[in-house]
């Protein structure tokens, strides 16, 4: 049968309507997967697995398939193996939060942490703080429960506590369920909240009664600049989602939440009942990954590897973008966040950038109500090569020239 | 009858053409039709050629629905279809034509018409890049009549894409950039407020007649977003008298007055088959703003609420719609 013939899927009207809402970034997607191989992308926020030493991964590996097969292919606890668990307790206490493995809860993923704390808390209509833009994930994993997310935009310092106060005051005393937040290397702005901001943050959240979400994929990725206290250090009361999938491997799907146990015993309620338990072969692996090889070694090769993407795309963005644009400068993690004058739609360029042979996230998908972030856009620089991430810049910037050249016609004649 | 129903496409409105299509599909098979479901894409021409429909409908939205394209290539492949022709279309696409239109049926009709429109002008993306237009914006305020608020929109495309109302000449520039982000072409004119209408049309030429207008009541501008948000838009079939008179004489008069509006617009285009005609009542007169080739036919559409109105089924009328072209 020929492609122009449609099937209709008739499970469209049974579709429950939190998940019609879900289907706005269809045409992102679209784009975000065209894999035309002259096309460099500077869209995705994988980590490069390609790092990965094989001798470390066939050790870890081996581990769940011989002495600790019994354990690896049976079900698990709810909150995970003990002795993973005991893992990210110790690597917690590395960036210098004391958690005991009690107080840790395994997760699929820090995504699969989104969706428990959003189901634990959310009921449709509460009001949820974010930075804004935020991760659009964490969004997508929100939006099933129907929250009203109010965002706070962000400067190099991370989140505006100026900001967060006003909208606080407008919202009252325990109007707010949680502040989810990025602190470190914020996807997408790249930013870090700098330590009197968290401070601040941690006052605010005692004040109007709120919980403090710390979400930090991206902690141990930094490039320049010293280690900032998570905010988990600083208050007990934090939640606190971590993820090796930047460290090690996203495709072993194991994260954590690490939060007080009165929290962690209702998430764990929840979690039974949506996938009994996380898959025990990935914490084994994880677990011998983290205790059998030289894996601080291989975290210092990711980090020199993403230091050189992260500067050639900040030297190539100086070299070729427009002075109407201006970008962030992150000090790690894996994005920059590039704000366009106001006239630009990303979401409309994406089309003749993927032309151009380049592509990018569209700014407005890392705010709820996909309207603001219009002029901005996320690239990474995860990925791809110093050499190839150069060319992606330039391409990018011949495709933004052009629709400056109406911009600052305008501009010239005093019309803007 | 073999029909083929072509939707999807590649523009902004894919989604709602997936569920015009699919609606215009089961109206079609329930009046008993055999029907094949297309999508527009790269094996669009073989297809049609291999499955030899007798007719087609094209429930496409947007660019390649609604300015000829998809026409065209029915033309081409003498396949006869449901709607519009290509000719048609391409005047009906571009909304900066619509005077010019209306102003020669006007001339045919002795100047008795009872449509009326806003006066406005349309600027080319280059006469701003190239040609300096941007510094002349100061002269809008007496080129369009009323001055300020003035509508600002792109000549072509739906889904109210780019549309603006500009309060003063300060907001101009912007409205005008972000119109042009999705046409080569501006549109500024008078900016009309009153009761939002729809009206849906069936048959063609002399034969043509309006169902029952449908009024929109936005909580807000009538602006895409608006259009794609459950709730935040009501919409009343037939129009309520109220909106347009206290006296209930002078409202079904008016009510008269803005279906005969819709249809010089829709004979003075040449239209067949259907369409919709998009205006305001604004207290003295039906104000045109564009007219549709290809109406929405989803579940929330104005289309099919105006047909149910009129005591329509979706079924009779499609069945109707294909059956002239046996």
């Amino acid at each position: 049968m020929s492609s122009a013939h449609l099937k209709f899927d008739h499970t469209d009207e049974m579709v429950a309507g939190r998940v019609k809402k879900m289907r706005s970034s269809a045409v992102r997607d679209l784009f975000a997967a065209a894999t035309r191989p002259d096309i460099i992308s500077l869209s995705g926020g994988m980590p490069d697995v390609r790092l990965l030493p094989t001798s470390a991964l066939q050790k870890a590996v081996e581990a769940a398939c011989g002495s600790q097969r019994a354990a690896a292919l049976q079900y698990g606890a709810t909150n995970g193996r003990v002795e993973t668990r005991q893992v990210f307790s110790g690597l917690m206490r590395d960036i210098g939060v004391r958690c005991k493995p009690d107080e840790i809860l395994i997760t699929t993923g820090a995504q699969e942490a989104l969706d428990l704390i959003a189901k634990t808390f959310i009921d449709p209509g509460d009001i949820i703080l974010t930075e804004g833009p935020t991760y659009l994930g964490a969004l997508q994993a929100f939006s099933a429960y129907e929250p009203d997310v109010r965002c706070i935009p962000f400067d190099e310092e991370g989140m505006r506590m100026d900001l967060l106060e006003e909208e606080l005051r407008k919202i009252g005393k325990g109007g707010a369920k949680f502040l989810y937040t990025i602190p470190n290397f914020q996807n997408p702005g790249g930013v870090t909240m700098v330590p009197a901001r968290r401070k601040r943050l941690l006052e605010l959240s005692e004040e109007y009664g709120f919980l403090v979400v710390e979400d930090d994929p991206y902690g141990r990725l930094r490039y320049d600049g010293g280690h900032v206290i998570p905010l988990k250090a600083l208050s007990d009361e934090v939640v606190y989602l971590g993820t090796i999938s930047k460290i090690f491997a996203p495709g072993l799907r194991t994260g954590w939440i690490a939060a007080p146990k009165s929290i962690l015993a209702k998430i764990n309620l929840v979690k039974q009942g949506t996938d009994l338990c996380g898959s025990s072969f990935d914490q084994v692996v994880v677990e011998h990954y983290f205790t059998d090889t030289p894996w601080e070694k291989t975290l210092q090769k990711f980090v020199e590897t993403y230091a050189a993407r992260r500067d050639a795309m900040l030297a190539a963005l100086q070299e070729f973008f427009p002075p109407e644009a201006s970008w962030t400068h992150p000090e790690g993690g894996f994005f920059v966040w590039v704000t366009l004058p106001g006239y630009v739609d990303t979401a409309s360029m994406l089309a003749v950038a993927l032309e151009a042979g380049v592509t990018y996230t569209p700014g407005d998908g890392f705010y709820p109500d996909g309207v603001r972030g219009k002029n901005s856009m996320r690239i990474a620089f995860c990925y791809e090569s110093p050499e190839n991430i150069r060319e992606a810049i330039r391409r990018l910037a011949v495709v933004i020239e052009e629709r400056l050249e109406l911009y600052r016609a305008f501009l010239e004649a005093g019309a803007l | 009858m073999k029909v083929a129903v072509l939707m999807g496409g590649s523009s902004f409105e894919r989604e709602i053409s997936l569920a015009s299509g699919k609606r215009v599909c089961a109206a079609l098979e329930e009046a008993g039709h055999k029907v094949v479901p297309l999508d527009t894409v790269k094996d669009l021409v073989p297809t049609l050629r291999s499955e030899r429909p007798q007719v087609a409908y094209s429930a496409l939205h947007g660019k390649h629905g609604e300015d000829g394209t998809i026409q065209s290539l029915l033309e081409f492949l003498e396949i006869p279809f449901v709607g519009a022709g290509s000719a048609v279309c391409r005047d009906t696409w571009n909304k900066a034509a619509l005077p010019a239109v209306m102003e020669a049926y006007r001339a045919a009709n002795n100047g008795e018409i009872s449509a009326s429109w806003p006066k406005g002008v349309c600027i080319a993306r280059d006469a701003f890049k190239d040609m300096g237009a941007a510094t002349a914006l100061d002269l809008v305020e007496q080129r369009i009549p009323g001055g300020y608020p003035v509508c600002v929109k792109p000549a072509c495309g739906g889904s109210a894409m780019g549309v603006h109302k500009v309060e003063s000449q300060a907001d101009l520039g912007q409205a005008i950039l972000d119109a042009l982000t999705f046409d080569d072409e501006a549109v500024i004119e008078q900016w009309v407020d009153g009761v939002e209408l729809a009206v849906s049309i069936l048959g063609s030429s002399w034969d043509a007649h309006a169902l029952p207008p449908v009024e929109i009541v936005a909580h807000g501008l009538y602006d895409t977003e608006a259009r794609l948000t459950d709730g935040a838009v009501d919409f009343f079939t037939p129009v309520r008298l109220e909106s347009l008179s206290d006296k209930e004489d002078e409202a079904q008069a008016i009510r008269a007055e803005i279906e005969r509006a819709a249809l010089e617009v829709y004979r003075a285009y040449g239209m067949r088959d259907l369409g919709r005609v998009d205006m305001i009542w604004d207290g003295a007169q039906p104000r045109v703003l564009e007219i549709n080739v290809s109406p929405g036919m989803t579940d929330s559409s104005l289309f099919p609420a105006a047909c149910e109105a009129a005591g329509l089924s979706l079924p009779s009328v499609f069945d109707q719609l294909v059956m002239q072209y046996q």
